[in-house]
């Protein structure tokens, strides 16, 4: 015991990091049920109980942003997730290595661009003189500010989660299907069956279990879209369709300081996102690997 | 049998197809990279028509000579270097030294430590009270609030203790008999032991801090301690808003004309480091990915 000590030591630094960037705020949920007061401060704020969250579930507001926020996730799963499983697909089935070393170097590479960069890249081409309005009006359409049409936002949000993600995503993929045993390919050759056949009654089947997992998890992760990937495309004639908890809350809370609404929001993310990853768990348990 | 095994037509008409498609998708993803590069080098008028595409028009070299010019933009740059290079060694060291104890079995906090963390990854901290916390800590406007916050991500604490419990026990076992605690265990028997973990980690941590947004947009208000990332944001926030009123764009002068090369040249230089050392890093990043997929 006493020659561990130092082990002891050696925690607590991580142990403050905890309490004070994670411990606290989480308890500091507690000013939703306050009237918070910025100068006042937390322990002299009146208690008000379930005002805020009241005023919040009779607050149209409240429902666009809900509604937008569900709306964007599950568009990205949707089209986000099976992305990189046929992209992995693809890839696989390339014969010269070189190629495959060379479209994976271009594929993973939009991965480390943060939001601004992706978004400064897209205006270049949705600009109104860009290359997406020239193939508008090519095909005789008309010249439109992309960035500026509701109709435009959700799209321009998962083609941007596409572009950055769906290349990077295949590397999981294409290590389950490098785990797969070669004696079943060449025994299902032998019985005559051709590549799409391997593909489907093998590869496919082969890299499900992984796919489930990481299903799971982004269901789990479903309210947590991000802050960076909206913020950086939305401009406020799009706020009615791209607003999100996260943009709303920065936007509400931190820009015009009402603190106590905007922390009610952020509990009941807080808690959807609970619930939904405890049920991801427990699904993930009856197939033999929770989380916890 | 090598009859059964050669891909009959249609296989190979498929296959080709195959790898002509996904080279078609690769000139896709790697278009705007390379587009927005030709633009930086363009004249600003034939940007401003959208006559460059993936080479530039009216070679002109203004874009990168307002790069060189612009003081704030430099300054940002190296506000973003300082936060990386000090960030990745800062977040290294402190999640090392808070996943060795977690990874030892003896250690018998460990399960409750490691409980804590878990919890820390299932409970989302909400927004608002994370930054009044930080406020009440007095790092308002503190470049190194950045650093503060991003010490640990439970993530990348739980796969480096995955990693130390993975390590051989004896060499500890042996140090620990001749006398040597644990911090010069970590140091010398772990740490070395570790290097590709590191690196991997090290390379997330990085593209983490360099590509960092909502920390200084929420905590930094002076314009000197603003990251790249931030800088950039506002070039394109100041064009986006150019764009609403074209009227205008005519009246001031060569700045305007030439904004879109400007923007492009920015665009690239505040991504220069990640593509220069991409190359280099795609190996480590590839078995991160994967490090990713381990159970904690």
């Amino acid at each position: 015991m006493r020659k561990h000590r130092l082990l002891y030591l050696m925690v607590i630094p991580g142990i403050v990091w905890f309490v004070m960037f994670r411990a606290i705020p989480i308890g500091g949920i507690l000013i939703a049920f306050q009237d918070f007061n910025i100068f006042r401060g937390f322990l002299a704020s009146e208690w008000v109980g379930l005002k805020h969250f009241a005023y919040l579930f009779q607050y149209q507001d409240f429902y666009r942003v809900f509604f937008n926020s569900m709306l964007i996730a599950i568009q990205d799963i949707v089209f986000g997730f099976p992305a990189p499983i046929l992209l992995a697909l693809a890839m696989n089935e390339v014969r010269l290595l070189g190629h495959k070393r060379g479209l994976q170097t271009i594929l993973y590479l939009p991965y480390f661009f943060s939001w601004v960069m992706i978004a400064a890249l897209f205006f270049q081409l949705l600009s109104l003189n860009g290359i997406v309005n020239q193939i508008i009006v090519a095909f005789g359409g008309e010249r439109t500010l992309l960035v500026q049409r509701s109709w435009f936002f959700r799209p321009m949000i998962i083609i941007s989660g596409l572009y950055r993600n769906s290349g990077y995503g295949t590397i999981v993929y294409l290590a389950a299907i490098a785990g797969i045993d070669p004696q079943l390919y060449e025994a299902a050759m032998i019985d005559g069956a051709n590549r799409f056949q391997r593909i489907v009654r093998i590869t496919f089947p082969s890299i499900l279990p992984t796919a489930m997992v990481l299903l799971l998890l982004r269901v789990g992760n479903l309210l947590n879209f991000g802050f960076d990937r909206i913020y950086n495309f939305l401009t406020p004639l799009t706020y009615g369709v791209g607003d999100v908890f996260d943009t709303y809350v920065y936007r509400v809370g931190l820009t015009e300081g009402q603190y106590s609404v905007t922390t009610a929001i952020g509990l009941f993310q807080a808690v959807v996102a609970f619930v939904l990853v405890w049920m991801v768990n427990q699904l993930m348990r009856k197939q033999g690997g929770g989380l916890w | 049998m090598s009859r059964l095994l050669r891909d009959s037509r249609t296989e190979r008409f498929f296959l080709t197809l195959n790898e002509v498609l996904l080279s078609l998708l690769a000139l896709i993803m790697l278009y705007p990279l390379v587009h927005t590069l030709a633009v930086s080098f363009s004249a600003g008028p034939a940007a401003e028509a959208g006559r460059v595409y993936l080479w530039p028009v009216g070679f002109q070299t203004t874009g990168w000579r307002y790069v060189v010019r612009d003081r704030m933009l430099h300054r940002s740059f190296l506000n973003s270097v300082y936060v990386t290079v000090v960030g990745v060694v800062a977040s290294l060291s402190f999640t090392a030294l808070f996943a060795y104890p977690l990874s030892r079995s003896y250690f018998t906090p460990r399960k409750a430590l490691s409980l804590m963390v878990v919890i820390s990854l299932v409970i989302r901290y909400p927004l608002i009270p994370y930054f009044l916390a930080i406020r009440s800590y007095g790092l308002m406007n503190n470049i190194h609030v950045l650093i503060f916050t991003h010490l640990i991500t439970e993530f990348n604490l739980i796969i480096m203790r995955t990693f130390f419990q993975g390590l051989p026990d004896e060499l500890e076992e042996a140090a620990l008999m001749e006398g040597a605690n644990h911090l010069h265990i970590l140091i010398r028997i772990i740490v070395p032991l570790s290097k590709p973990v590191f690196a991997t980690l090290g390379l997330f941590f990085a593209v983490n801090y360099w590509n960092m947004f909502l920390h200084p947009l929420m905590f930094l208000r002076d314009a000197n301690l603003m990251p790249i990332q931030i800088r950039l944001r506002q070039f394109i926030a100041q064009s986006a808003a150019l764009q609403e009123t074209p009227g205008e764009v005519g009246g001031r002068g060569t700045a305007d004309l030439n904004r879109r090369t400007i923007e492009a040249a920015v665009t690239i230089f505040a991504t220069l480091p990640i593509l220069m050392l991409y190359p280099f890093l795609q190996r480590h990043f590839v078995k991160g990915a994967l490090l990713g997929s381990v159970k904690g």
